[in-house]
């Protein structure tokens, strides 16, 4: 009789414990369905100029430092603006609202969009904080967030859900267990953010669908399938630049691969590009020339590229792809690079140095 | 009262009165079945070391690149011998490492040490199925004993790298096993097995010196109750000089290579040395703190066994220690594969070791492996639990295949966790990259005691090597760097740091030029410049 009852209960145990994790299994297993995508996005309007997207990435002092007045936002975002940008992208975390807030209404009031081109810090661990972000947990906060502070978003502005989310890891032990989770993330990036756009009245208003992702991801990740349902590709490439301290690499060499790497993504997935991360030097220090020499080799050959409708120069300030100087966060003076930048990003007129390209202005399709 | 070993004491056949317990065995355990495990086993390890190697995953930890360049600068070195196994770590991994390490593929592939993992979690799997065998265990039930230690996801892992843990697990199994046997035919042979396998344990991690104290402990209260202080005290003097040899050993090593018999313990190298620092930061939270150091140790368990079977394990051995179907000194000996509980906690209480968790301060992976060690003791009390009821031995096996199954679908094994994301496996790849394509010729000076890993990434010949073991190579480039070091790597504090920027060297602030400024590490060349480094150029 006893061991009969022993049976049972540890029979029954054994039971429960099965149900319990073939339960848990099958969520697990469904966690990542797609069949209700919401991809739809708006028009990137033609406004005359090649470059339809006229981005500056303020990412260093956005998202790094701390302590940035108000006076010195205004002040970068009218440096930004006088270069002939439409964009700036922002890169302060959204756990930072307070801090988010000052850039983007600094920007709406000097009329231009904000790129926001950031990630919760508890995804990739910024800011010592732990990257212990499921997932699931960053799409269900990003949507609250979005819910919570409809006074952020303005017509035509662009919100990236996680800026190149390969970096919180794909593989075992990682964030996505493979790349099909990766992939599937991506949609629902956009399905997410498009729904919550959605209930605060902003349907097809805002961007979500520019999705910054790694050079390498582009090529060897995403499927023309998976390009086409997102609409374009966000690439964040840079060719490689010498990292060997006080060596540096010819213009040509760096613009040719530029180019031959994008064509190659164009080529493979066939929808337009978006460059959304390149500048120059991100390793090392340059000198002011060199590194002006290079942003007009390499922005001459992106600029008569038909399919790439956009740049974000990366970055405005605090690095050495900086195109401002700066002391403690006030402009000293622009760098000789500010005004390449600016000459693509406009018409050339106001540009101080002639460029040597020997084609008509590709600049300007009005 | 004087007290004599006579070998009476030692050699002696045991003569019950009639109260011992003798355990009947319930299955053939043919050579048929144990081959059927090997080959099993054997799949299994392959397939799966097979899988992490070709994520490159199998050297995540830096700690296991550690382990492969310890066994190689034995025979690759400026300063080749014996003495490059070192100090800190034990030494027997590294013994065995060196039978094939000096093979460029071997040693490259990571090979030489997870051939040592894999073939320990193969035996380890046959001692435990042995194991269930000698307690009377039914056929199904020691299946689902033993499929609980072959299926489980961190251990499948930890199989294929070249850390300690596979070894020490499988010691224990064995020690466990050689215990038990002496314990019910008395054989003198079955003790010192178990006095072998205890050695082993000593010289592959410290947690067996703990297993060493218990198993004296244990063998000294079974031989006690029956026979009387005289020959318990003959026999564990016999097994301690067996099984302690390996520990004296290490000492006679720290103070002819190091002139300190205690340099393992106290050195600049030493685990204390670690934890030290990481004291003075606020991260050894469990210091002095009992309930702490319990709770964090039964997390780190539970996240290496899985909810359910951690869940399961704990009910099991409630019962096992409640049951009455073994007497006490079976128990005793049963509970050798619980000793790493003890360790554990009293290590962490003691501040000795250090073991982070992804929910716990300061929320981040380390040391997360330890909690591993309990899977022998897990895998058989839930055997056990299921003894007898054929129906419970498949719902366990379900179970088994049903958490791993979760895990795996979940991405959530820990072990491979703390080396992708946590602190076992800091970056320091950037910077072996960069030497590879950048100093193919020239001596690089680096303390390799921060910098193992990266010496492994770099693909350099060990000899180009100058490190802590390089002898006068080292002690001369710590002085006067430019005599040999045509690079020098270093970071903020390691010892090449300490030496030569904290000491203000001359040579090596007027001669060398920054080259690469890596995730953790910076690397300068020799170019006689004359140029003084800037202090943005220092780390």
């Amino acid at each position: 009789m006893k061991r009969k009852f022993e049976t049972i209960i540890i029979t029954g145990l054994f039971v429960v414990v099965i149900i319990y994790m073939t339960y848990l299994l099958v969520i697990r297993l469904n966690k990542y369905t797609t069949k209700d995508l919401n991809l739809s996005q708006p028009k990137i309007q033609a406004d005359g100029y090649h470059f339809r997207i006229r981005s500056i990435d303020t990412q260093v002092v956005s998202k790094h430092w701390a302590g940035v007045s108000a006076e010195m936002i205004k002040e970068q975002v009218s440096a930004i603006k006088s270069l002939g940008a439409n964009y700036v992208a922002i890169g302060t975390p959204y756990d930072e609202v307070d801090d988010m807030r000052m850039w983007v209404r600094e920007i709406h009031a000097q009329g231009m969009h904000v790129w926001f081109r950031s990630h919760w810090l508890e995804w990739e661990g910024d800011n010592n904080r732990p990257a212990i972000m499921t997932p699931d947990q960053y799409l269900e906060k990003t949507s609250q967030f979005i819910l919570d502070n409809r006074d952020l978003f303005a017509e035509g502005d662009a919100f990236t859900v996680a800026v190149e989310a390969e970096q919180a890891g794909v593989g075992p032990g990682k964030r996505f267990l493979n790349w099909e989770e990766y992939k599937q993330f991506l949609l629902l990036e956009i399905t997410v953010a498009n729904n919550s756009f959605k209930k605060i009245e902003m349907d097809r208003k805002i961007h979500t669908n520019w999705l910054s992702m790694n050079g390498w991801v582009a090529q060897n990740v995403i499927t023309p399938e998976l390009a086409k349902q997102i609409g374009l590709i966000t690439v964040d490439h840079f060719s490689p630049q010498s990292d060997t301290i006080g060596v540096f690499d010819s213009p040509d060499r760096i613009a040719k691969m530029m180019s031959s790497d994008l064509d190659s993504m164009y080529s493979r997935l066939n929808v337009p590009i978006f460059l959304g991360e390149w500048g120059y030097q991100i390793n090392q220090e340059s000198d002011e020339e060199h590194q002006k020499a290079v942003a007009e080799a390499v922005l001459s050959k992106l600029v008569v590229k038909q399919f790439l409708i956009g740049v974000n120069y990366w970055v405005h300030m605090g690095h050495y792809s900086r195109l401002f100087n700066d002391n403690g966060g006030m402009i000293t003076r622009e760098r000789s690079v500010a005004n390449t930048v600016r000459y693509f990003y406009t018409d050339g007129q106001s540009a101080i140095t002639p460029l040597t390209t020997t084609s008509p202005s590709p600049l300007r399709r009005r | 009262m004087k007290f004599r070993i006579k070998a009476s004491h030692l050699f002696f056949s045991f003569n019950y009165a009639g109260e011992k317990q003798l355990l009947k065995t319930h299955f053939n355990l043919s050579s048929k079945l144990i081959w059927f495990f090997v080959i099993l086993a054997s799949i299994v390890s392959i397939g799966v070391w097979y899988y992490y190697f070709s994520q490159d995953l199998h050297l995540a930890y830096n700690d296991a690149r550690s382990h492969l360049n310890i066994g190689r600068r034995v025979v690759d070195n400026l300063n080749p011998g014996l003495s490059q196994i070192g100090s800190v770590w034990l030494p027997l991994f590294h013994l065995l490492e060196v039978v094939t390490i000096w093979n460029d593929f071997m040693y490259r592939t990571g090979l030489s040490g997870s051939i040592i993992s894999m073939v320990a979690y193969v035996v380890g799997s046959i001692y435990l199925l042995k194991l269930c065998h000698l307690l009377g265990m039914r056929k199904w039930s020691s299946l689902a004993a033993v499929t609980v230690y072959l299926f489980n996801p961190n251990l499948l892992f930890m199989q294929t790298t070249p850390m300690t843990e596979s070894l020490l697990i499988t010691t224990s199994i064995g020690a466990t096993f050689y215990l038990l046997k002496w314990q019910q035919g008395e054989k003198l042979f079955d003790l010192i097995l178990a006095a072998f396998f205890v050695m082993l344990s000593t010289l592959t991690r410290y947690d067996g010196w703990f297993l060493l104290a218990y198993a004296v402990a244990t063998i000294f209260l079974i031989i006690l109750k029956n026979y009387g202080k005289e020959k318990a005290i003959g026999l564990s003097v016999l097994f301690t000089t067996l099984a302690g040899f390996g520990v004296f050993l290490w000492f006679l090593w720290n103070q002819a290579i190091f002139g300190d018999f205690m340099y393992f313990a106290h050195s600049e190298f030493s685990a204390k040395a670690q934890q030290n620092v990481l004291e003075s930061e606020g991260r050894l939270l469990t210091k002095r703190n009992l309930p702490y150091s319990l709770y964090v140790y039964s997390l780190a368990v539970e996240h290496n066994l899985g909810v359910s079977i951690f869940v399961l394990s704990v009910i099991a051995t409630v019962a096992f220690l409640l049951s009455r179907r073994f007497s006490l000194e079976i128990k005793l000996v049963i509970l050798t594969l619980f000793v790493p509980f003890g360790f554990n906690i009293l290590a962490l209480f003691q501040g000795h070791s250090v073991l982070h968790l992804p929910e716990l301060f300061p929320y981040t992976w380390f040391n997360v492996r330890y909690g591993l060690m309990l899977l022998p003791a897990a895998a058989l009390v839930l055997g056990l639990l299921v003894d007898t009821r054929t129906i419970a031995s498949v719902l366990l096996i379900c179970t088994v295949f049903l958490q791993s199954g979760y895990m795996y679908a979940q991405n959530d094994i820990i072990t491979i966790q703390d080396g992708v994301q946590g602190a076992s496996g800091v970056f320091l790849n950037d910077v072996g990259d960069w030497l590879n394509g950048h100093a193919k010729s020239g001596l690089i000076l680096v303390a390799a005691s921060s910098h193992d890993a990266l010496i492994f990434r770099s693909g350099l010949p060990m000899k180009q090597f100058i490190h802590e073991g390089a002898d006068h190579y080292w002690r001369e480039s710590l002085d006067n760097p430019t005599r040999h070091a045509q690079w020098i790597i270093m970071h903020k504090g390691d010892l090449v740091y300490r030496n030569l920027v904290e000491e203000q060297n001359p040579d090596f602030l007027n001669n060398y030029t920054l080259r690469y400024k890596g995730q953790f590490s910076y690397v300068y060349e020799r170019t006689y410049s004359g140029i003084p480094l800037k202090s943005e150029e220092l780390q």
